[in-house]
C-alpha cells in the first residue's frame, strides 16, 4: 500500500496563488470546501476563489457584504467560483491545477472589464506587443 | 494597551489644539522672522534678475497666506501681542503685492 | 545591458521612494532649521532602507513572488486586509501629494495656480502607464531623475564645511526646539520608510524576470540605487543648511525651498529646482500608482504586469485608471500638497511595521527563500528596524501635534 501523502492545507493551499498548466494566474485559494461524511473523515472537495470566502475570514459581516455584492453584480454566476479538488496537482507557495483558467469561471470580472470598459478606452485593445 | 495609547493620543491631540501663550508668541515670531527674511531675499533676487516677477509674486502670495494663518493661530492663543510681529510682516508683504 | 537595467530599477525606486515630494520637503526643512544636525537620521534611514530593499529583491529573485503576494500567502487574508486598507489610504494620499508636487513644480516656473496643472499631470501619468512598458517607466524615470544631481552640484559649488557635515553624522541631541527636531526626524524616517517602495522594487524585479543569478546584482542595485537617493537627500540638507539657514529662512513652502538654488545657480536656480521637484514627484507618482495596481492584483491573485496590454490584465489596469483621478481629486480638494505630504509621512511611519514585520518572517521561511534565508546578523538588524519602525509609529502622531 502506498504511503499516504499529507497535505498541510493552510500552509500549502489556503491563500496561495492558483496557476493553470500554462502558468496563467487564476486567483488565490480564498477558501476550502470540505465535505462532511457520515462515519468517515471529511474530505476537501473544492477550492473557492471568491471575495466572499476571503472577507469572511476577517469578519462574517464583511463576508456577507461581499456575497451580496457578488450576487448582485457578478456577471452570469449564481455561486462563487470553485475549482474541484480533483484538479489539484500540487501545492507549496503556489497551487497548480490541471485545467485551463478558461474552464474555472474565476475570471468573469476580468472578461467583463476587458469587454465593457477597457475595450472602450482608446488603446485598450491594441494589437501587437506593448 | 491600545485603549491607553488611543486615550494618550487623544489627550495630546486636544492639548495640541490649545497652545500656551508663550509658545504661540514664539511660533509667531519664528514665522514672522522667516517670512521677513524670505521677502528680503526675494526682493534682492528680483532686483538682480535672479527670479522672475511671477515667482516673486508667488512668494508674496504664499507669504500672505501663511502669515494670515499664523496670525489667526497666534491671536487665538496669545492675543494681539503674540500676533503683532506676524501682522507687521504681513503688512510689508501686502505693500509688495 | 541587463546590469545597467538592474541599476536603473534601483535608481528609479530611490527616486520615487527616497526622493519624492516628502523627502525633498523634509530635507530642505531639516537643513534650514537644524543645519547639519540631522544628517545622522538620513544615514541611519538609508542603511535601513538599503537592507530592506535588498531583502525585498532577494525574495523576488528566489521565490518569484512579490512582497505583497508573499505576505498574503504567508500571513493570511486577515493580516493582508489590514495591510490593504492601510496601504490604500496611505498610497492615495502619497499619490495626491506627488501629483500635487509635479503641479507645484509647473506653477513655480509659470506662475499659474498649480491646481490648473493637476488634471494635465494626472492624464500624462495615466497615459504613460497605459501605453508604456515597465522598461519605459523605469529607464525613463532613471534618466530624467539624473537632473536631481543638480542638488549635489549646488552643494559642492557652495564649498560645504565637511568637518561640520561629518559631525552631523553622529547622533546628537537637538540644540533647540526639541519637539520640532524629533518631529522632523520622524518625518525624514517616514519619508524614507515608504511601504510602497519595497513592494514596487520587488514587483519590478519580477517584471524584469530576476532569478537566482541576479541575487548579487540585487545587492549592488539596492546599495547603489538607495545610495543615489541618499546622496541627493544629503545634498539637499546641506545646501539648505548653507543657503537658507544662515538667512533665517524656514521652509514652510516650496517657494522658500526653491530659494536654496539661487546662490549656486543664479537665474537658473528656480527652474532647476522645479525640474528636480517635478521629475522626482512624477517618478514617485508612477511608482505609487503602479503599486496600487500591484497591491490589489497580487493580493487577490489577478493577472498583473505593466508589460501586458491593458486588455490582458483588465483589473490591474482598472485600479490605476481609478486611482489616478482619485489622487488628482484629493489634491484639489485637500489643497496644499506640502500639508498632504506631512500627514502622509506620519501615516507611512504608522504603516511601516505592518510591512517590515512580515518581511522578517518571510526572510526566514525555507519555502520562500530556500538556501537564501537571512543570517543571524541580518535578522538582528531587521528586528532592530522593526523596533525602530514601531517606536516611530507610536510617537509619530503625538509629535505631529506637538511639533507641527
Amino acid at each position: 500500500m502506498a504511503e499516504r501523502e499529507l497535505l498541510p492545507l493552510v500552509r500549502d493551499v489556503l491563500d496561495k496563488q492558483v496557476l493553470d498548466p500554462e502558468g496563467h494566474k487564476v486567483g488565490k485559494a480564498d477558501g476550502l470546501i470540505l465535505q462532511a461524511l457520515a462515519n468517515r473523515p471529511s474530505r476537501v472537495i473544492a477550492m473557492e476563489i471568491s471575495q466572499t470566502a476571503a472577507w469572511r475570514q476577517v469578519h462574517h459581516r464583511l463576508g456577507a457584504l461581499a456575497d451580496w455584492l457578488r450576487a448582485k453584480f457578478e456577471p452570469g454566476q449564481n455561486q462563487p467560483p470553485r475549482i474541484l479538488f480533483d484538479h489539484f496537482v500540487r501545492g507549496g507557495i503556489d497551487v497548480h491545477i490541471d485545467i485551463s483558467w478558461k474552464r474555472t469561471k474565476a475570471l468573469v470580472w476580468e472578461d467583463w472589464l476587458e469587454n465593457r470598459v477597457i475595450a472602450r478606452i482608446p488603446g485598450g485593445r491594441r494589437g501587437g506587443k506593448k | 494597551m491600545l485603549r491607553l495609547y488611543a486615550a494618550t493620543a487623544a489627550i495630546l491631540m486636544l492639548s495640541g489644539c490649545v497652545q500656551s501663550p508663550e509658545k504661540a508668541a514664539k511660533d509667531a515670531k519664528q514665522a514672522a522672522d522667516s517670512w521677513s527674511a524670505t521677502l528680503t531675499e526675494a526682493t534682492q533676487a528680483r532686483n538682480s534678475g535672479q527670479i522672475s516677477p511671477s515667482f516673486f509674486q508667488s512668494i508674496v502670495t504664499q507669504a500672505l497666506t501663511s502669515l494670515k494663518k499664523e496670525a489667526q493661530t497666534a491671536r487665538k492663543s496669545g492675543g494681539d501681542a503674540a500676533a503683532a510681529p506676524v501682522d507687521a510682516v504681513a503688512a510689508r508683504a501686502g505693500k509688495l503685492e | 545591458m541587463k546590469s545597467l537595467s538592474n541599476v536603473a530599477l534601483g535608481i528609479v525606486t530611490s527616486i520615487g521612494g527616497f526622493l519624492d515630494v516628502g523627502a525633498i520637503a523634509t530635507a530642505a526643512l531639516a537643513g534650514a532649521a537644524f543645519g547639519f544636525q540631522m544628517l545622522w537620521v538620513l544615514a541611519l534611514g538609508t542603511l535601513c532602507v538599503m537592507y530592506l530593499t535588498e531583502m525585498a529583491g532577494r525574495l523576488a529573485c528566489v521565490s518569484h513572488h512579490s512582497l505583497v503576494d508573499a505576505i498574503r500567502e504567508r500571513c493570511g487574508f486577515r493580516y493582508f486586509s489590514f495591510l490593504l486598507v492601510g496601504e490604500v489610504l496611505v498610497d492615495l494620499l502619497v499619490l495626491a501629494a506627488e501629483i500635487g508636487g509635479v503641479a507645484v513644480a509647473l506653477h513655480l516656473v509659470t506662475g499659474i495656480d498649480y491646481r490648473w496643472f493637476v488634471p494635465i499631470v494626472a492624464f500624462a501619468l495615466w497615459l504613460l502607464i497605459w501605453i508604456g512598458t515597465f522598461s519605459i517607466v523605469q529607464n525613463g524615470t532613471s534618466v530624467l531623475g539624473l537632473i536631481t544631481l543638480a542638488f549635489v552640484v549646488g552643494m559642492w559649488w557652495m564649498g560645504p564645511p565637511w568637518h561640520e557635515a561629518m559631525k552631523g553624522l553622529l547622533p546628537t541631541a537637538p540644540s533647540h526646539d526639541a519637539a520640532r527636531y524629533w518631529f522632523t526626524a520622524v518625518g525624514i524616517i517616514g519619508a524614507l520608510f515608504e511601504p510602497f517602495m519595497l513592494n514596487f522594487y520587488a514587483s519590478g524585479a519580477i517584471e524584469e524576470k530576476w532569478s537566482l543569478k541576479d541575487i548579487p546584482m540585487n545587492r549592488v542595485t539596492a546599495v547603489l540605487g538607495m545610495g543615489f537617493g541618499a546622496v541627493i537627500a544629503v545634498s539637499i540638507v546641506m545646501l539648505s543648511a548653507m543657503t537658507l539657514g544662515p538667512r533665517g529662512i524656514q521652509v514652510d513652502s516650496y517657494e522658500q525651498a526653491a530659494m536654496m538654488m539661487l546662490q549656486p545657480f543664479g537665474s537658473w536656480g528656480v527652474p532647476l529646482f522645479a525640474a528636480c521637484l517635478g521629475t522626482a514627484c512624477f517618478g514617485a507618482s508612477l511608482q505609487v500608482a503602479l503599486n496600487l495596481s500591484y497591491l490589489f492584483s497580487q493580493g487577490f491573485g489577478w493577472n498583473w504586469s505593466e508589460n501586458l496590454k491593458p486588455h490582458e490584465d483588465a483589473r490591474f489596469a482598472i485600479v490605476y485608471t481609478l486611482a489616478i483621478p482619485l489622487g488628482a481629486f484629493l489634491v484639489i480638494i485637500l489643497g496644499d500638497p506640502l500639508q498632504i505630504t506631512t500627514f502622509s509621512m506620519a501615516l507611512n511611519a504608522l504603516l511601516a511595521p505592518v510591512i517590515v514585520f512580515p518581511l522578517l518572517i518571510l526572510m526566514n521561511d525555507r519555502h520562500y527563500l530556500r538556501d537564501y534565508r537571512n543570517h543571524m546578523v541580518g535578522n538582528v538588524f531587521v528586528s532592530a528596524i522593526v523596533v525602530i519602525a514601531f517606536l516611530i509609529a507610536i510617537v509619530a502622531i503625538p509629535l505631529e501635534v506637538l511639533g507641527g
